[in-house]
């Protein structure tokens, strides 16, 4: 990210694109539920990139081999890819959180909730990342299937909510 | 100082490709360790199974008194490895790039600077610290993923065919590097690179279709050879007939004859006497490996 910045911006764009379209299609009548959807769409696709970064970091770099052959245990390996991950995301994520403090007007409860399926959400696309990327060899392949995952989880349901 | 040993080692894969076969040999882990083999001869199996990557489908081994399958947790605290084909991160520094191996490691990311400053400048690489990795040449960046093992703590470095790619210049320079290592640490190098095993390697093994044909320091592999000698004539030069010889002929029309010592030296004499132009020295690795590989490699 301090070498790329367009990384961040990438990182960016995507939920604040949802965003922006449905709120204008709504005529600002769903600005809440875009906002719930872009944090959807930031810790899924946050989770679901692991599995085209960890295929591209195996395959093409033997970074995994390395590694396998070091102290690292697998638990400490699969954390500190999965934060890596997320701290592309802080960005976003925080612009979402206080947009999110400053129009949703949710309970306790709600964002109890609303947490709890974030949460669930991407620990459900980090393991399908980690699962994922143990078949693929191919980074091309990776990167398209990992789109195409991330549009029919964040992107389609947000079409069909109401 | 300790041993690394090997007993029995077999790895059939799912396809049923036989890559190693009862491999056994028992080597002292200081110095370097050459291994040789043309491609698909059973180095990478060896080198992975060695390195914790992957079990044997039959045998054990050892190294430093650790075995490799059952304590593997404890053995991977002393070693490291630069697997065939890796690259370093291209969107990371040399620095960023060794550092965060370190990190991997365990290291506090003061101590993990400290080491990569240190190791960057044992090789030289202090100007390229902070240089995008993608903007450096083959060897710069062969050079970075040495930095990284080499600033670890590792006791045991395996390099799976570390310099090919690398052209010559490149090549030596990494050589000089690996034997500077090599005083510190142990090496277990794989390559297809006769002339670097020769250069580099205290001892040498050589593995032929997941066998291991021989063993020793390069003295050593000479005397268990068959022949010890070779002579080179030049093209249209009428080879005698030889009692005990291996007589090759390459595309250029120059004729090699490998033989013992007694054979050699009566053959010379001759040459000599009729002043025909010939070269005479002891078997080379190439020889060596050539001979025990078999000559369809010469021919490739």
């Amino acid at each position: 990210m301090v070498n790329y910045p367009i990384v961040l911006l990438s990182a960016v764009i995507a939920p604040f694109s949802i965003l922006i379209v449905i709120t204008f299609v709504s005529h600002g009548a769903l600005f809440g539920t875009a906002i719930e959807g872009g944090l959807i769409m930031t810790f899924f696709s946050a989770g679901i990139s692991l599995q085209s970064d960890l295929s591209h970091l195996k395959n093409d770099f033997k970074l995994q081999d390395m590694i396998v052959s070091s102290p690292t245990s697998p638990a400490l390996y699969m954390t500190g890819m999965t934060l890596a991950e997320i701290v592309y995301s802080i960005p976003s994520l925080a612009i979402l959180l206080v947009l999110a403090g400053i129009y949703l007007q949710h309970s306790l409860l709600q964002i109890a909730i609303l947490s709890l399926a974030l949460l669930l959400m991407f620990a459900i696309s980090v393991a399908l990342g980690f699962m994922l990327s143990t078949f693929s060899n191919d980074v091309v392949q990776s990167y398209a299937f990992s789109r195409l995952l991330s549009l029919l989880f964040t992107t389609v349901p947000q079409f069909t909510i109401r | 100082m300790g041993t690394l040993e090997c007993h029995g080692l077999t790895k059939v894969y799912e396809d049923h490709r036989k890559a190693l076969e009862n491999v056994t040999f028992t080597v002292e882990t200081s110095g370097i360790f050459g291994l040789i083999g043309r491609n698909g001869a059973g180095k990478t199996t060896l080198i992975r199974i060695l390195a914790t990557e992957l079990q044997p489908t039959a045998g054990t081994a050892s190294i430093n008194g650790f075995d490799v399958l059952k304590q593997e947790g404890r053995l991977r605290e002393k070693i490291a490895i630069v697997p065939q084909e890796a690259r370093v991160i291209r969107w990371m520094t040399a620095k960023q790039a060794v550092l965060s191996y370190l990190l991997w490691r365990g290291y506090s990311y003061g101590d993990g600077k400290k080491l990569a400053d240190e190791s960057l400048a044992k090789l030289g690489l202090q100007e390229y610290a902070n240089v995008l990795t993608s903007k450096l040449s083959g060897g710069t960046k062969r050079k970075v993923l040495i930095a990284m093992v080499m600033a670890s703590e590792a006791e045991i470095i395996f390099l799976d065919e570390p310099t090919t790619g690398l052209d010559p210049i490149s090549r030596r320079e990494l050589w000089e590097i690996l034997r500077t290592l090599g005083k510190e640490r142990f090496i277990f190098l794989t390559t297809h690179y006769l002339e670097e095993a020769e250069q580099l390697a205290d001892k040498i093994a050589i593995l032929k279709d997941g066998k291991l044909v021989s063993l020793g320091t390069l003295a050593e592999l000479r005397k268990t050879a068959k022949y010890q000698y070779s002579i080179k004539l030049p093209p249209k030069v009428q080879v005698p007939l030889l009692k005990d010889a291996e007589v090759t002929t390459d595309k250029t029309g120059v004729t090699q004859i490998m033989t013992n010592e007694d054979e050699a030296f009566r053959l010379a004499k001759t040459f000599a006497e009729q002043s025909v132009k010939f070269s005479i020295t002891p078997v080379t690795l190439d020889d060596i490996f050539f001979y025990l590989v078999g000559q369809k490699a010469r021919d490739e």
